[in-house]
């Protein structure tokens, strides 16, 4: 932050007022011999806010172009998608629901993996198109199921990583929010695993707000390497990775707590983290993310039923 | 014998979601045929009709759908202006401005794009590629309970024909005589019954549709 009430500022960084009392009087003359006029100095932000746009728009085409490129990629999810209804469709049972927990576990498995890619490609649009996250209307979300059923889906991830998922607490609420909210649980929770210690558990806790049937907070719990305090505050950031995140798993594009900050937004929840119950190093800890959900004000939005 | 004013709405019956899903038109239309769970959805129930392009915009301009699925490009076939990238949103467009009622879902892969938002907030709903059954059942299936309605119906056609400077005597008019038809568990020619009671002629081809579906909503069965 620059002062506003010096008339001059050393382009260095180092702010001398005018008046300082241990300075000689040579070395103050000094000083303002090198200032730099207010205006100059606009020029020069000026300048670096334009440049910072310009490589701004470059990144977002080149991001777009990245994301466009997933095109093809879609479509033959789309292909596996049909295939797996198909097969679905010859299973016995009176409704895919009955179907699907009839089918076998490797049939089991390929339905969740096709979900769960359908879920990651409707999530990249939303780095170069925030606006997609309010796409669509506004639906009746049952928060438990939506959190339980990426718990599931995330079950064998959650192995390979040899991290056990569980569910706690319980809640009936069915708020209206944009489809694009089931990318909350899907980040928390893939983050849950990929960032929790071996033999640990992920908890996803879900209680009610009293005095409401819409409203809900909801807390990814994990054991792990926790954020530093001074890097928390950027922890929703586009392409921030804490240091602790980096030397657990070397992969990572830091979007990922960036598209779920959007999302919450685009829903009206509010989206924290923080730490409880650090280990005597004070390094390692249960990392919390806590998501308070609230229905949007369905009779307020432009488009509605 | 003296008929009272009776509301439309008060004639409505009560219609279960399976018999919507029936009831209610679809069209996807779309370049690729596996784009939408077309088969599934027929197999639980729902009436839809597949075209790779616009076939003819003479049966969206009259309503023969109640649903339309429009793929964001490709597909506006000879209608498309200048078969340009937009050609989706001139056909969106141009529906909603013919008739606001029509239902029209964005079908695309390509909410990635900002330059593409219009497409997407301008329709009713958006099914972003790729889909699975279940989701787009429950787009569809919310849109059927919500838009499906007597009320819902009536009201689009009270304000298409406020917007064409009807007067009201015109509207209450029209009512009447629908209700009455209803009542009596009359199958009359709605298009001609329609025009009967609206003097323009392009507007009573617009609205006759909406009119067959609400005697259909009144459990009429047409």
């Amino acid at each position: 932050m620059i002062p506003t009430n010096f008339g001059a500022l050393l382009v260095n960084g180092v702010l001398v007022p005018f008046r300082n009392a241990v300075m000689s009087a040579k070395a103050r003359k000094n000083n303002r011999s090198q200032k730099v006029s207010w205006e100059s100095l606009q020029t020069y932000v000026e300048s670096l806010t334009l440049a910072g746009a310009i490589l701004q728009k470059e990144v977002d085409q080149r991001a777009m172009e990245a994301v466009s490129g997933l095109h093809d990629i879609k479509t033959a999810v789309n292909l596996v998608a049909r295939n797996a209804e198909a097969i679905v469709r010859n299973l016995p049972g009176l409704d895919d629901y009955e179907k699907i927990e009839r089918a076998d576990p490797p049939l089991k498995s390929l339905l969740k993996s096709v979900n769960l890619l359908n879920s990651r490609l409707n999530m990249a649009s939303i780095v170069t198109n925030p606006e997609a996250a309010k796409h669509g209307q506004p639906r009746r979300t049952p928060v438990y199921k939506i959190f339980h059923r990426m718990v599931r889906l995330f079950e064998e991830e959650g192995q390979r990583h040899k991290v056990t998922l569980r569910m706690a607490g319980s809640s009936h609420a069915a708020p209206w929010l944009f489809d694009s909210f089931e990318t909350i649980p899907l980040v928390l929770v893939d983050n849950g695993i990929k960032y929790s210690e071996r033999d640990r558990d992920v908890v996803v806790r879900i209680e009610d707000i009293a005095g409401s049937s819409d409203a809900c907070v909801v807390s990814v719990e994990s054991w792990g390497g926790v954020v530093p305090e001074e890097h928390r505050s950027s922890l929703f950031e586009r392409g921030f990775r804490a240091p602790q995140a980096k030397s657990k798993a070397s992969s990572g594009s830091g979007l990922g707590l960036y598209i779920a900050k959007i999302v919450a937004e685009a829903n009206s929840c509010g989206i924290k983290y923080s730490v409880q119950e650090v280990d005597q190093s004070g390094k390692t800890g249960i990392n919390v993310f806590t998501v308070n959900i609230r229905s949007l004000d369905v009779s307020k939005l432009k488009k509605r039923f | 014998m003296l008929f009272g004013r009776r509301k439309l709405t008060s004639l409505a019956k009560p219609l279960s979601l399976a018999d919507l899903r029936k009831r209610v038109k679809i069209v996807v239309i779309d370049d690729d045929e596996n784009a939408f769970p077309t088969q599934t959805l027929q197999d639980e129930g729902y009436t839809i009709e597949y075209w790779p392009e616009v076939k003819s915009l003479d049966r969206l301009e009259r309503g023969d759908f109640d649903i339309i699925v429009l793929d964001i490009a490709g597909v506006a076939g000879r209608f498309a202006p200048g078969n340009g990238p937009n050609d989706s949103l001139d056909i969106l467009d141009h529906l909603k401005r013919y008739n606001p009622a029509q239902i029209i879902i964005a079908f695309s892969g390509q909410t990635f794009d900002l330059s593409k938002q219009p497409f997407f907030s301008k329709a009713d709903d958006v099914l972003p590629k790729p889909v699975t059954a279940l989701k787009c059942k429950q787009v569809l299936d919310q849109l059927i309970e919500a838009k499906f309605t007597v009320e819902h119906m009536w009201n689009s056609v009270v304000a298409v024909m406020k917007r064409e400077k009807a007067s009201q005597k015109a509207i209450d008019k029209l009512e009447q005589n629908i209700a009455k038809a209803v009542s009596k568990g009359d199958k009359p020619d709605y298009g001609a019954l329609v025009s009967a009671s609206v003097e323009k002629a392009d507007l009573a081809a617009r609205i006759a549709g909406v009119v067959t579906k609400i005697a259909t909503l009144c459990g009429l069965g047409i």
